[in-house]
This record gives C-alpha cells, sequence and structure tokens, in this order.
C-alpha cells in the first residue's frame, strides 16, 4: 500500500492518486488521527499499527509514503471541541512527526523536526544554499512585512524525484536541481530558473503532481524500493 | 556584537544579558515589546546581510556575531495585542523574518530555530536520544485503549505526558483512569514506563556540562503536590562518560545549549527524558549557583 498524507480536502493529493488508477493508495487524513487503532513504540517500533483511510493497517504492509503537508492545523478538526484544537493539532503533529521518522519504506519527502515533509525552507534560504553550491543566484532582498516580489519572470522548470528529472532537459539545470536536492535532503524538489541567465530563482518540496509522467515516476520510487533510514 | 532577543521579564535571557553587561561585551537587547517600532531588512545571496531596525539605533546585520534568542510569541504580548491587525501583521513578519535570519547567519546562534524543532516531538527526540547512547524509556502512543492495557500490564507502573512541546504535568496512571481510556480514541496519548531513582539536571553550555542533582518524591518534580515533595536542587558532577554524553547529545542536535532531564536508577543506569532546547536555567541556577549564565555569555562572546 502507496500512504498519501494530506488533507481530504487537497486536490493534488486526489489528482495524483487519480494518476495511480486502481494501484493500491490510500490517503491518511487528520480524521485518522482521531480514531482507534492506532499503536506506536519507541524508541524500537515493532509491531506498529496505522489507521489509514479509516481502516486499520499494519504499519509493515505500507510500501511507501508520500507527504503532501507541512503539518496538520487547529482549524481543521473540525471533531474536536474548538477549545482543544490547538493542543490536539499539537499532539498530532507530535505523533505523525515520530511515526513517520520511524518508517522504514521509502517516504517522500522524509520529514524534519519542523515540517512533516521535509526541509520547509524558506526561499532566502533556498537561496543562500544555492549560491554556496555555486549556482548563479539572484541576490534575494527581503523587508519584513512587505511582501516580496514573486519570481514570476519566464522561467524553467525542474522536477527531481530521486535521481530523475523532468521538465526542462538543460543538462546543468538538471545537475544543479539534483545537487540542490541532496543538499536539502530530499528525493521530491522543483526548482526554478531564469530562461535568459539560468539563474535559480526558487525551489519547492512540493511540486506540482499533475505530469503523468512525475506522477508514475513518484510511485514508481514509492513502490518499487525499500530501504532502512531510521 | 552580541544580539539577544526576547522580553525583559525573561529571567534566562535578563540573566545572559547581565552577564553580557559584567563581561563587557558589546551587546543589545531587543525588546520584543518594541517590535511595533522594528524592522528588517535582508540580502542573501552567498552571504547574508542587512540591518536591523530597532527604536535605539539600527545594527547591521554582518556585525551580530553571537545571538541568544528566547522570543515570546509576540501576539501574545499585550503593547502588540492592543494594536492595529494591520500592525500585528508587521509585527508576525518581522518575527518570521528574524527567525529566517537566525537559521541562515553566519553569526552563532543560541540556538538556531531548526535545531530545537526536535522538543516539539518528545517521541521523535527519544530516537534521537536513544542513538546517542543513553536509555530512554519504553514509550507507547496510542489510541487504542487494549494496548494501553496491555503496556500497562508490562510495565505494571507507567505514566502519561504530552506528546509534544506544550508542557505537561506527568502523572502516574492509575485505576480511576480507567474510566477515561475510552477518550484515547479522539486522540493519541503517549505513555511510558515508569522510571524510578534519582533526577539530574545537566546544562550543556558549548563544551561545558553543569549538573546539579534534584531530589524530590513527586512524579513531576516540577509540580510537587506537597510542601515536603518541593525539589531541593544541589550541584553534583556527572560521571565522566554520562558528562561526555551529554555533550555529544546536544552536539549531535546542533545545540550550543541545552537542558537535560536525567535519571539515575538503583542499578546505576542513566535514563534521559528529553532534551531542552532553551532551557530556563535560572531556577537550577539560583538553587545550585552554578554560573550557566556566565557560561553562555562566554560562549556567545567566543564566537
Amino acid at each position: 500500500m502507496i500512504v498519501v498524507v494530506a488533507s481530504g480536502h487537497d486536490p493534488r493529493a486526489r489528482s495524483v492518486m487519480e494518476h495511480w488508477g486502481s494501484q493500491c493508495a490510500m490517503m491518511l487524513t487528520a480524521e485518522d488521527l482521531c480514531m482507534p487503532g492506532w499503536q506506536f513504540t519507541a524508541p524500537r517500533p515493532q509491531n506498529g499499527m496505522a489507521v489509514i483511510g479509516g481502516k486499520i493497517v499494519a504499519d509493515a504492509a505500507i510500501k511507501g509514503i508520500l507527504t503532501l503537508r507541512p503539518c496538520i492545523f487547529p482549524e481543521e478538526l473540525l471533531s474536536i471541541a474548538a477549545a482543544h484544537r490547538r493542543y490536539v493539532a499539537a499532539e498530532l503533529n507530535a505523533f505523525l512527526l515520530a511515526w513517520l521518522a520511524a518508517q522504514t519504506c521509502p517516504v517522500l519527502n522524509r520529514p524534519t523536526a519542523y515540517c512533516l515533509a521535509g526541509p520547509n525552507w524558506r526561499a532566502e534560504q533556498w537561496t543562500l544554499t544555492a549560491a554556496r553550491l555555486g549556482i548563479p543566484t539572484q541576490t534575494r532582498h527581503c523587508i519584513a512585512g512587505r511582501h516580496a516580489h514573486g519570481n514570476f519572470e519566464e522561467a524553467f522548470e525542474i522536477t527531481a524525484v530521486g535521481e530523475r528529472c523532468f521538465g526542462c532537459q538543460d543538462k546543468i539545470l538538471r545537475i544543479n536541481t539534483l545537487r540542490l536536492a541532496r543538499a536539502a535532503g530530499v528525493d521530491l524538489l522543483s526548482a526554478r530558473f531564469s530562461r535568459d541567465e539560468g539563474k535559480f530563482l526558487s525551489a519547492n518540496i512540493w511540486p506540482q503532481l499533475t505530469d503523468a509522467a512525475v506522477a508514475a515516476a513518484v510511485h514508481e520510487s514509492l513502490a518499487n524500493r525499500r530501504e532502512n533510514r531510521r | 556584537m552580541i544580539l539577544v532577543w526576547s522580553v525583559p521579564r525573561d529571567s534566562a535571557a535578563s540573566a545572559v544579558a547581565a552577564a553580557l553587561e559584567r563581561w563587557g561585551a558589546d551587546a543589545r537587547f531587543f525588546d520584543q515589546n518594541d517590535a511595533l517600532e522594528a524592522g528588517l531588512e535582508l540580502a542573501v545571496d552567498s552571504g547574508v546581510t542587512g540591518r536591523l531596525q530597532l527604536p535605539d539605533g539600527d545594527i547591521r546585520l554582518e556585525e551580530i556575531s553571537g545571538v541568544y534568542i528566547r522570543p515570546y510569541e509576540t501576539s501574545r504580548l499585550q503593547t502588540i495585542a492592543s494594536a492595529p491587525d494591520h500592525a500585528q501583521a508587521k509585527v508576525a513578519a518581522l518575527d518570521d523574518a528574524l527567525l529566517g535570519w537566525s537559521e541562515i547567519t553566519a553569526a552563532r546562534v543560541v540556538n538556531r530555530p531548526s535545531a530545537m524543532a526536535s522538543n516539539h516531538s518528545k517521541p521523535y527526540q527519544s530516537s534521537i536520544i536513544h542513538a546517542q547512547g543513553f536509555d530512554v524509556p519504553e514509550t507507547l502512543v496510542t489510541t487504542d485503549k487494549d494496548a494501553l492495557e496491555a503496556f500497562w500490564e508490562k510495565h505494571q507502573s507507567i505514566v502519561y505526558k504530552s506528546i509534544s512541546g506544550v508542557r505537561s504535568i506527568v502523572t502516574k496512571v492509575t485505576p480511576a483512569h480507567r474510566e477515561r481510556f475510552a477518550a484515547l480514541a479522539n486522540c493519541p496519548t503517549q505513555f511510558q514506563q515508569w522510571i524510578p531513582g534519582t533526577d539530574f539536571r545537566a546544562h550543556v553550555v558549548g563544551g561545558e556540562v553543569f549538573a546539579c542533582r534534584v531530589e524530590s518524591s513527586a512524579t513531576d518534580y516540577r509540580y510537587p503536590d506537597r510542601e515536603e515533595d518541593a525539589p531541593k536542587i544541589q550541584a553534583q558532577e556527572l560521571p565522566a562518560d554520562i558528562a561526555e554524553r551529554c555533550g555529544s547529545l546536544a552536539a549531535s542536535m546542533g545545540l550550543l545549549l541545552a537542558g537535560i532531564d536525567l535519571r539515575r536508577t538503583p542499578d546505576e543506569r542513566w535514563f534521559c527524558f528529553e532534551v531542552n532546547p532553551s532551557p530556563g536555567f535560572t531556577y537550577y541556577e539560583q538553587a545550585s549557583g552554578q554560573p550557566i549564565a556566565d557560561g553562555i555569555a562566554r560562549l556567545l562572546a567566543a564566537a
């Protein structure tokens, strides 16, 4: 089973699951976390049980996990009394982080302590990382409280899934995307580069998965590889 | 220059600021109560430059060599909470930008936000602690009351506490709790085997370890039920290998300052419960007489 960690209202999650069609994928929502059946032991996870799509499943039955959310927000916990939502959201996030980090199957992207879906870096940190890798960048200016100018210029976009790249065919830009992904410790990343000079513009750990080839590569990456990075 | 970012009523931040003054360090205190009049400009390429605008004058970011951060939720400060919505939004953006800067600045930051984040999930953090060689209590997080009954049966004596960084009182599970087991289904809850023994608190400050012993018969010494359970705290050196392990643990988490909660069992095993990345160390400093704030000031001044 492939698990997609997302909100039930997330069209990206529904879209990617539609791409996968009859291949076995289930969505893990915040509602699932508030259902009986979860069993997670630490520091040595064993015989863990999860609740996915309302059904109790063994952790061992999960072949791969795609995480499409940074966290669970208090506002989405409609079944929890309003006064308790903030506390419950903190508890659910803490639990989901520990659970995701403990899974031995492929997880795209593996969680970090501050984001369920990997390093949720600010634009400035991506720029600094790119520049220090020697990737051409534009100086990024930020004034607190003032909206940064979006990089709306014409751009090449490349999506990396593991070691594979999709989108623009430029070899150097593809290599630079993979270098950024490695530096950030992620297997799933999209990066944008200016069309004129190939300068790095932005990166995103939640790429669009509407492209059938990207969705298929993500599925393949999750379904066909066992790993143990705990 | 050293920047302290907090509010004056925070005892830890004030203690560090006072120690910096004693050491004659060039230091500035960014009082979050002044956030309405503050601003931040950043420029990032292969380096990080810019300026922090404060009511008592600007600071060039590249001149900051050390930072001690202990920010409060600015929106809860009275001066900010009473401001118009647009002003509150500006302050929230400043907080975010300053946190972002503290993540990427070349200055020595005590501690970087990303390094502190593991404290938001106790079972996640416990896997890191365990990997560094400390014993950690067997833990069950569950929404299943049968699983809880089995865990209780196995360990005989268990406690429950929050999973997240939200402060909770560690409480022993008793038969009276059984009537609440059905509510487990609403939210995963964390249970741990009860570990008997003596508590220790170790503050790692750079390469130094300040440890103290905490004597209390309370389940959670921070919240004694009776006066006679009030904790008695005194400085005590840790065995060399345990002190070294504390230093390694903090370093592995990227923490320059950490408050580590330990318990030594009667059979001399050392359990580690938690690593606090922003410890309110003054409570222990006052009781033990250990110069922790001075240690932090030295660490910052040496950057």
